[in-house]
């Protein structure tokens, strides 16, 4: 039992990784008004904001398994404040679900209408140090951070991640320029 | 084929053609005057009034969250949620993916013939493990003679497949004649194995200018697949830990605490007999 549930951490972590990067990916690109003319603006958002849910709700699904794993040695506590006994490894992990949930709940259309949309944008900018932490987390404690796949798609997803945030960024930069 | 004297064709309702008919003499350089606002289609006004009509239908039926009647929507509801298909494409993506990876792991664990064990900072192989058999052979590789020979000895002393749980087995040192400028005569010296809920834990540590140079591995949990990763994982982390900070005051890593805390008493007592060789009060 413990054994499919070691298996089930690992590759719940995954996907949950891939989902944060997309979702991330989903949203600089609609952000940068770079969606295209194929699809509509509002089914880039629709489904940025659907990855973002299930993003949470996998990375649920791997705290819950982590927690069940009883070889892992973790206590309930544990999988919500970052502590000494299980290490850093393990509280980059953590700080990022936070950080994942302080990002995806005042997304909700309802808390969002009550929010000033500057306080939201800010809120949500933390979505970037939130994946990071995601992929400091799954290299330093992952079971399968010395395979060559795990190291070559980490870094695959770093790459995934980076173009859009370029193109965001030089975006912002002309806009500035411009109005400057 | 020219049709343009039938009388049954239609005639054209765009009003500034109509005027361009019945003034016929008006130059071509000319603007055209701008049509007034009664020569508009009706037709599009109908129609525009009719969907704010319908909209705010909508919007009044909001408070009650009951659709209103005769809203103007598509069918198949694409224009409330939209990217259905693509979300439930995400979901099932991520579901197959999960038990995917799932099940390619569970076939690793089974398929994997042998997993060898290395330092991730020096690249050099401690221990080389057959999955199917329980007993851990070690490849450390040893730079002098003294190492080597200390090390077949630790090896022999501690049976591989003892691990009757918390027992410990006594450190052994075995130093060089060579003078370390610093304390601790060089030398390897080889801690006491400590067992654990997993497995037994053995280390040894390399003395060299009065410091300690190397942390090598005799033993540890490698009953199964799942204990060789996460010490593949781990134990690399306690050794460059233990090198830097040259002591056994190492932090325990996560998922691994088992052996981290195996790791720590077998390194201090190594550390113990090195220093008690060398005539240092530990």
């Amino acid at each position: 039992m413990n054994s499919v549930m070691w298996y089930l951490s690992r590759s719940t972590g995954i996907v949950a990784a891939v989902l944060a990067v997309a979702a991330l990916v989903w949203g600089l690109f609609f952000s940068a008004r770079n969606t295209g003319t194929r699809l509509k603006p509002n089914w880039w958002l629709a489904l940025h904001n659907h990855l973002g849910g299930l993003t949470l709700f996998f990375i649920g699904f791997h705290m819950m398994v982590s927690f069940l794993d009883t070889d892992a040695g973790l206590r309930f506590i544990d999988l919500f404040i970052p502590s000494s006994d299980v290490g850093w490894s393990i509280g980059w992990g953590v700080l990022a679900f936070w950080l994942f949930l302080v990002v995806v709940l005042p997304s909700i259309a309802r808390i969002r209408r009550r929010l000033p949309r500057k306080a939201w944008h800010l809120v949500h900018l933390l979505s970037i140090p939130a994946v990071v932490l995601t992929g400091v987390h799954a290299y330093q404690a992952g079971s399968d951070a010395l395979s060559t796949y795990f190291t070559r798609g980490l870094a695959l997803l770093i790459g995934i991640a980076v173009y859009p945030a370029t193109i965001r960024l030089l975006g912002i930069a002309q806009r500035r320029r411009a109005t400057a | 084929m020219n049709t343009s004297r039938n009388p049954n064709r239609r005639q054209p309702i765009d009003p500034l053609l109509q005027q361009r008919r019945q003034a016929p003499a008006t130059p071509r350089s000319a603007p055209l005057p701008p049509p007034t606002p009664a020569a508009r289609p009706r037709v599009a006004a109908a129609g525009a009034s009719a969907d704010a009509d319908a909209r705010l239908a909508a919007l009044a039926a909001r408070g009650n969250g009951k659709p209103a009647a005769g809203a103007a929507t598509k069918p198949g509801g694409r224009r409330t949620k939209p990217a259905r298909a693509a979300k439930l494409a995400a979901l099932a993506l991520s579901a197959v993916t999960t038990l995917g990876l799932a099940g390619l792991f569970a076939g690793q664990d089974g398929n994997t013939d042998s997993i060898q064990l290395t330092n991730s900072a020096t690249g050099v192989p401690l221990i080389t493990i057959a999955t199917t058999a329980t007993t851990a052979t070690t490849a450390a590789t040893a730079t002098t003679s003294t190492t080597t020979a200390t090390t077949t000895a630790a090896a022999s002393a501690v049976s591989p497949g003892a691990n009757a749980a918390g027992s410990t087995t006594v450190a052994t040192a075995a130093p060089t004649v060579a003078a370390a400028p610093a304390g601790v005569i060089e030398g390897t010296y080889v801690g006491a194995s400590d067992s654990n809920r997993w497995g037994v834990v053995q280390v040894q540590v390399v003395y060299s200018g009065g410091q300690v140079s190397d942390v090598q591995i005799l033993q540890y949990p490698n009953a199964d697949n799942k204990s060789v990763r996460i010490n593949q994982v781990a134990l690399p982390t306690l050794i460059s830990e233990a090198i830097s900070s040259q002591t056994a005051a190492v932090s325990t890593v996560s998922g691994a605490t088992y052996t981290s805390n195996s790791y720590k008493i077998s390194l201090q007592s190594a550390i113990d007999a090195a220093k008690t060789a060398s005539g240092i009060s530990a």
